[in-house]
């Protein structure tokens, strides 16, 4: 499984989940976009050793000697943000900021579709891996 | 430390995410979506309050649906009235109505302790005329919250699938137009640069993929006839030379034999009429033997500058005794030397011993040499100079053919070593020559490892030196290794 179709999974998951308007599947999500980026067992990466191995590579392989600033990667990075972008918006203000959910959703499925994530891109102009 | 590149796979169909459909499509999308949630966000911003005035006015509507219903018939509760007052509420999306007349209170619909009431009055003729009862109606709805999220809800899932089915036709079209006609240009270039030559584009398109598809097969149509005729040429070129080889396997031999024989029968004419005292004829057949010499001179210049211009000369390497060498030359230039009344010096370093060197082509070139200096020089000095020399730590034999003769002028020098060309020295227009000594002198220098250099100046004479690489003979120098293991 590459990060594109995960990311495809994702944005579909969160528009399931805005539809179903359950509370709990909300704090799952958001607490497996958090699982994943901070132990970096992210499930494309898990799936693929799997069922190809340890040194299988997903996605853009890792350039040695990258000249990338940061020693963590982009797309750990993208859910830790997608996270902390949804907790206000799920715990805190659900009533005014009701479009960040859709938002969030919207653009990961897109990503998914045309494998172009800005948010990845700019974590990456920034300096990760 | 440089990054490595990523390699991109050689199957580029298996990379159809770089395609340019997914670019195009991802650029499409990425503005169109944005744009299109945030003009829908904009509609749909003030949703909340947008349904209290709707609500508002729905309760508006029934009351005075229930006025009108009232005016025609009587306050009575009955099927009639519960049926009107449900579908009252559910087509104005009240979850329940309740009405009260006095005393009494009707609910049509469930009760829901947290829905949103609205009341309304409305006035009903009381039977006595100028009478009328007054009838509250109250309309609740649900939980503006859960309302809110299902007309949202409403609204963005078919814009957002919208979208994405807009994005996935999208790159349908793209890959329809641009996509499978680049596809085919790939394929038709790989198959091109994997040797397919009768391969060509289809040009039934009238865009700008036409236009490539057409331009496309005409640089293919040109390649194809300039390879033919790089193949014809390469032909021409190839019976040129077999045609050369030829003429210089043949023509060797036809036309020294014949030469060979006048040259040799003017000899024995010779010594015949020494013999039988006939010396009036003597002097005529010193003519045809030397014009015959020329001729065969000239015959075999032609033949090694054919030879060399085509490859064909080889350079066979033997050990060479270089005083025994220059002292043959020497003695057999004395006569040619003594002819215009110069001097012939002669210098050898000791210490050359045997080189390994062509001794044929060597002796050539310095008769050459020693010939043209003779040729050129009256009265004065001519040179022959061996020794050893190191330039930047390679070790040279040097061969200097020096004269005191008319010299050259720095214009005459321009293209000396070229075949056919002669110093433009008015007097060398008065000299036998052909001007293909000095060329082939050149080339056999250059076959040798070596070069030949000229320095000139008009009046003072000549100097003419041949570098070539110093090579000791094998034998010298293994019993100089055998010497110098003994003397340990």
């Amino acid at each position: 499984m590459s990060e594109r179709s995960y990311r495809l999974v994702l944005g579909s998951t969160l528009l399931i989940l805005i539809y179903v308007n359950y509370p709990p599947l909300y704090y799952a999500y958001i607490g497996l976009l958090f699982f994943e980026g901070i132990t970096n067992w992210r499930i494309p990466i898990l799936i693929n050793r799997l069922r190809f191995g340890q040194d299988h590579i997903i996605g853009r392989p890792a350039l040695a000697c990258s000249a990338s600033a940061l020693n963590f990667e982009a797309e750990r990075a993208m859910r830790i943000v997608f996270g902390l972008i949804l907790i206000p918006a799920i715990f805190f203000l659900p009533k005014d900021l009701w479009f960040i959910n859709w938002i969030i959703a919207s653009f990961l499925t897109l990503a998914g579709l045309v494998n172009f994530c800005p948010t990845v891109v700019t974590l990456r102009f920034l300096g990760f891996k | 430390m440089k990054a490595e590149p990523h390699v991109l796979s050689d199957d580029w169909k298996r990379n159809w995410q770089q395609s340019i459909a997914v670019r195009i499509s991802a650029l499409a999308l990425w503005v169109v979506l944005p744009i299109t949630l945030g003009i829908t966000f904009y509609f749909i911003g003030n949703l909340d309050q947008d349904l209290e005035k709707q609500f508002l006015r729905n309760a508006d509507i029934l009351a005075f649906q229930l006025q009108s219903y009232f005016e025609e018939n009587s306050f009575a509760q009955n099927a009639t009235l519960n049926s009107t007052v449900k579908r009252l509420a559910d087509e104005l999306e009240f979850s329940s109505v309740k009405i009260s007349y006095g005393e009494n209170e009707w609910e049509f619909g469930p009760a829901d302790a947290n829905a949103k009431i609205i009341r309304r009055e409305i006035k009903v003729p009381a039977g006595r005329a100028n009478e009328y009862s007054t009838i509250k109606v109250y309309a609740y709805y649900p939980k503006m919250d859960e309302l809110i999220i299902k007309k949202r809800n409403h609204v963005l899932f078919p814009v957002v699938i919208g979208v994405i089915i807009f994005g996935g036709f999208l790159i349908w079209a793209i890959r329809t137009m641009v996509h499978r006609p680049l596809e085919n240009i790939v394929d038709a270039t790989r198959a091109i640069s994997d040797g397919v030559t009768d391969l060509r584009l289809d040009t039934s398109r009238q865009d700008e993929f036409g236009y490539i598809a057409r331009f496309f097969n005409q640089m293919l149509d040109q390649l194809m006839e300039q390879q033919q005729q790089l193949k014809y040429a390469v032909t021409e070129a190839k019976n040129a030379n077999d045609a050369k080889s030829s003429f210089l396997a043949n023509m060797s031999h036809e036309l020294r034999t014949p030469l060979n024989a006048i040259i040799g029968y003017a000899d024995l004419l010779v010594d015949q009429a020494t013999d039988l005292q006939q010396l009036e004829y003597v002097s005529d057949l010193h003519k045809i033997r030397t014009a015959g010499d020329y001729l065969l001179d000239l015959i075999n210049n032609v033949l090694d500058i054919s030879k060399i211009e085509a490859g064909k000369m080889e350079i066979y390497y033997e050990n060479v005794n270089v005083e025994t060498m220059i002292g043959d030359i020497a003695t057999t230039m004395i006569p040619q030397v003594e002819k215009n009344k110069n001097e012939l010096v002669v210098e050898v370093d000791g210490n050359l011993g045997q080189i390994i060197t062509d001794y044929t082509k060597l002796r050539q070139i310095i008769f050459n040499l020693m010939s043209n200096a003779c040729k050129f020089t009256e009265h004065g000095r001519i040179a022959l100079r061996v020794y050893r020399y190191t330039y930047k730590t390679k070790e040279q034999i040097i061969i200097e053919v020096e004269d005191t003769g008319t010299g050259m002028s720095r214009e005459c020098l321009c293209g000396l070593f070229e075949p056919f060309v002669r110093g433009r020295n008015s007097t060398t227009l008065k000299i036998s020559g052909t001007g293909l000594g000095l060329a082939i002198s050149r080339h056999f220098c250059n076959l040798m490892g070596g070069e030949i250099s000229v320095d000139s100046t008009v009046g003072i004479g000549t100097v003419f030196k041949i570098h070539l690489p110093y090579r000791k003979a094998k034998e010298e120098a293994d019993s100089l290794r055998a010497a110098s293991a003994c003397s340990k």
